[in-house]
């Protein structure tokens, strides 16, 4: 807690519970003169009064105590009381020491320039007890209400620094787990443009193969969002801890009109929040997402091309009561990188007003799947691009990454790895005896039948692709068995083809508008975890591999149709 | 691949025992061709003895119903085994052909 004895507002009123803690210190040379000022002082109810016979007696005084209101004598020996003002000036403490300079009528030059000097007011000799009376206290009164305004503002610092530390707790440390495909890594930021802020970013495990993430937005900024931001965050943590946690998530869209009905009931201020959640199955790289208004997250695969998740989920939370979400999936493969974000980025603006915008994000992910990709490089890009203009919009990055296996079987078999070579002319009936052959090799040593039916599917398509559309009369075949993966490299000497270079078919098209082509290619890099295609003098390479005990399917296909 | 033909009353079933792969999906295709050129053909395709489609066999499936749909005909699989209807999931098949349990379903489908 903080300690609010001290920042109780003090009474400032001009009465004498003010004056009564006043601290006054009175420069004069002239002992008369100090004397009077020190009586007419007490009469106002000032008792704490120190005395000094010049300028740098009143300096020394000035460095040992602390005083709220001096009265200062210009003409004295040793040091004036305009160089009093000057020295003052010179360490910066003008600004909350008021300073009242005391001189005959015949000075009004030395008056102008210790006013100059920053003197608040001055008073004539001889004293006039009107003018000393409201002068005094009106200085006290002012710096009385400087001092409580500086006081609640510090509190409010600090309470705001203790909220944002409190906000930025909220957001997980980046995070990385092992999976039957290779190292997952999550990369995360939060960075609030005010002290807090209402974007919001999080994710979690959920049970063995479940990965939960979520980025969002809260329509407004400072503490009101962050409250949103902060409950957002509760409710869907609190979802997770339920019994049935795992369908609410592998359902996305269920969790979210969970969270959207809270936060939808009893919103008179209207506050709502644009979302992207997104369910990960790290078994099968399967990712389902709903997206509620928000900006469509990027993902990048490992040959380079660019596609948003701009399924239109539902309506952001807190619009619409019993509002219906729906979700959409996708398959991540390894050498895939998941961005998502708030419009703090897209929208942050250089001092030209040119806005970040979507081409610049999607640039920095190319960048960043060359280097080692972070998102503070991303969120330090923003906040340069605007120029070191106060941050305009809370900023939250999430980065979900899928490292690219580095084991291939190009140089022959490792430790604890089998191998198999073949030489054929990539004819149907050649292709065909070979498919049969692994069919029953593989499982023989232990290959789940279906991991052994994907590698058998995408030889048959590749090898057949090779025969008929590049002419190939010869190309071989090795296939590599380790105890997480089985790989495969086809080595020809035929007209190159990136296979990844293809458009993929569109599988949601109707019977009419189907395409007949591009299915095999497709097939293929859909079962593979990973896949690599280079074409180097005259010989290509295409290298790919199958994980053991997982596949990227969903989980319909175990059903038996019989 | 073997391929076994049965007329249920008015509707051709086809049972195709083996792989359905670049080498023998053609054999299919022929068989398909002829038959779904009949006005109003009904076929049924039961893949309860494939274990193995490659896109060459989702081609041909593909060529067969287009093909009847300009004759008003139609076309039912059934009886698909796991490691085919993955990859009619992944080639977003299933939501483009009709498809039934068993063989059964399958005539009582064609029969309504």
């Amino acid at each position: 807690m903080i300690n609010e004895t001290d920042s109780r507002p003090r009474r400032h009123s001009a009465g004498q519970g003010t004056v009564a803690h006043a601290r006054v210190l009175v420069v004069d040379d002239v002992p008369e003169n100090r004397d009077l000022l020190v009586r007419r002082l007490a009469r106002l109810g000032v008792t704490q009064v120190d005395e000094a016979v010049n300028g740098q007696e009143a300096l020394d005084k000035l460095d040992q105590g602390r005083f709220d209101l001096v009265l200062l004598d210009i003409m004295m020996p040793v040091m004036t009381g305009y160089e009093v003002l000057q020295r003052l000036n010179a360490q910066g403490r003008m600004h909350d020491l008021p300073v009242i300079v005391i001189s005959a009528l015949s000075e009004v030059d030395d008056i102008a320039n210790c006013i100059k000097e920053g003197a608040e007011d001055f008073l004539l000799k001889p004293f006039n007890s009107t003018l000393l009376r409201a002068r005094i206290l009106s200085s006290l009164e002012k710096k009385f209400l400087r001092d409580h305004t500086r006081q609640e503002l510090q509190r409010k610092q600090a309470e705001l620094a203790v909220a944002r530390t409190l906000q930025l707790a909220l957001v997980p440390p980046p995070a990385s787990r092992e999976t039957a495909y290779g190292p997952l890594s999550i990369d995360l930021v939060l960075d609030p443009a005010k002290e807090v802020g209402g974007d919001l970013v999080d994710h979690f495990a959920l049970g063995e193969h479940l990965h939960v993430l979520i980025l969002g937005d809260v329509s407004d900024k400072g503490a009101g969002a962050a409250l949103v931001m902060a409950r957002t965050c509760a409710l869907f943590r609190g979802l997770a801890a339920r019994q049935d946690a795992q369908q609410l998530f592998a359902a996305p869209e269920l969790a979210m009109a969970e969270v959207n009905e809270v936060l939808s009931a009893n919103n008179p201020s209207c506050i709502f929040v644009t979302l992207m959640l997104a369910t990960l199955d790290v078994s099968t790289g399967r990712l389902t997402y709903v997206r509620a208004g928000h900006v469509p997250s990027f993902l990048r695969h490992a040959d380079a091309s660019l596609q948003r998740l701009d399924h239109a989920g539902g309506v952001p939370f807190g619009v619409l009561e019993g509002a219906v979400y729906t979700s959409d999936s996708i398959v991540l493969r390894p050498g895939d990188c998941l961005l998502s974000l708030t419009d703090g980025v897209t929208e942050a603006a250089a001092p030209d007003g040119t806005m970040f915008g979507d081409e610049r994000a999607a640039g920095w992910l190319a960048e960043a799947m060359r280097e080692t990709p972070a998102v503070g490089g991303l969120l330090a890009a923003v906040r340069a691009f605007e120029g070191g203009a106060p941050p305009s919009d809370d900023v939250a990055i999430m980065l979900v990454q899928w490292a690219l296996p580095a084991a291939q079987p190009s140089d022959g078999p490792q430790k604890g790895q089998m191998q198999w070579e073949y030489d054929l002319d990539p004819r149907p009936q050649a292709v065909s005896e070979l498919v049969d052959q692994v069919l029953e090799l593989l499982p023989e040593h232990g290959v789940e039948a279906r991991v052994a039916h994907h590698v058998a599917l995408a030889l048959d398509e590749l090898l057949t692709n090779l025969g008929s559309h590049a002419g190939a009369s010869h190309c071989r075949v090795k296939m590599a068995l380790a105890p997480d993966r089985v790989s495969l490299l086809i080595e020809d000497q035929a007209r190159p083809f990136d296979p990844r270079q293809l458009a993929p078919p569109d599988t949601a098209a109707g019977l009419q508008e189907r395409a007949i082509g591009g299915l095999g290619v497709h097939l293929t890099l859909s079962l593979a975890q990973g896949f690599d295609y280079r074409s180097e003098e005259g010989r290509n390479l295409t290298m790919l591999w199958f994980a053991r005990g997982a596949c990227p399917s969903s989980d319909s296909t175990v059903t038996d149709h019989r | 691949m073997e391929l076994q033909e049965e007329k249920v009353q008015e509707v051709m079933v086809l049972a195709p025992k083996g792989r359905l792969d670049s080498a023998t999906s053609p054999l299919l295709g022929g068989r398909l061709e002829v038959l779904a050129a009949q006005p109003q053909a009904r076929l049924i395709l039961d893949l309860g003895w494939v274990d193995f489609v490659s896109s060459a066999g989702l081609r041909v499936i593909l060529a067969a119903a287009k093909q009847l749909r300009s004759v008003s005909g139609r076309l039912v699989v059934c009886s698909v085994q796991p490691p085919v209807q993955e990859v009619l999931d992944i080639s977003g098949f299933t939501a483009l052909l009709t498809i039934r349990d068993g063989r059964d379903d399958a005539l009582g489908e064609l029969a309504s």
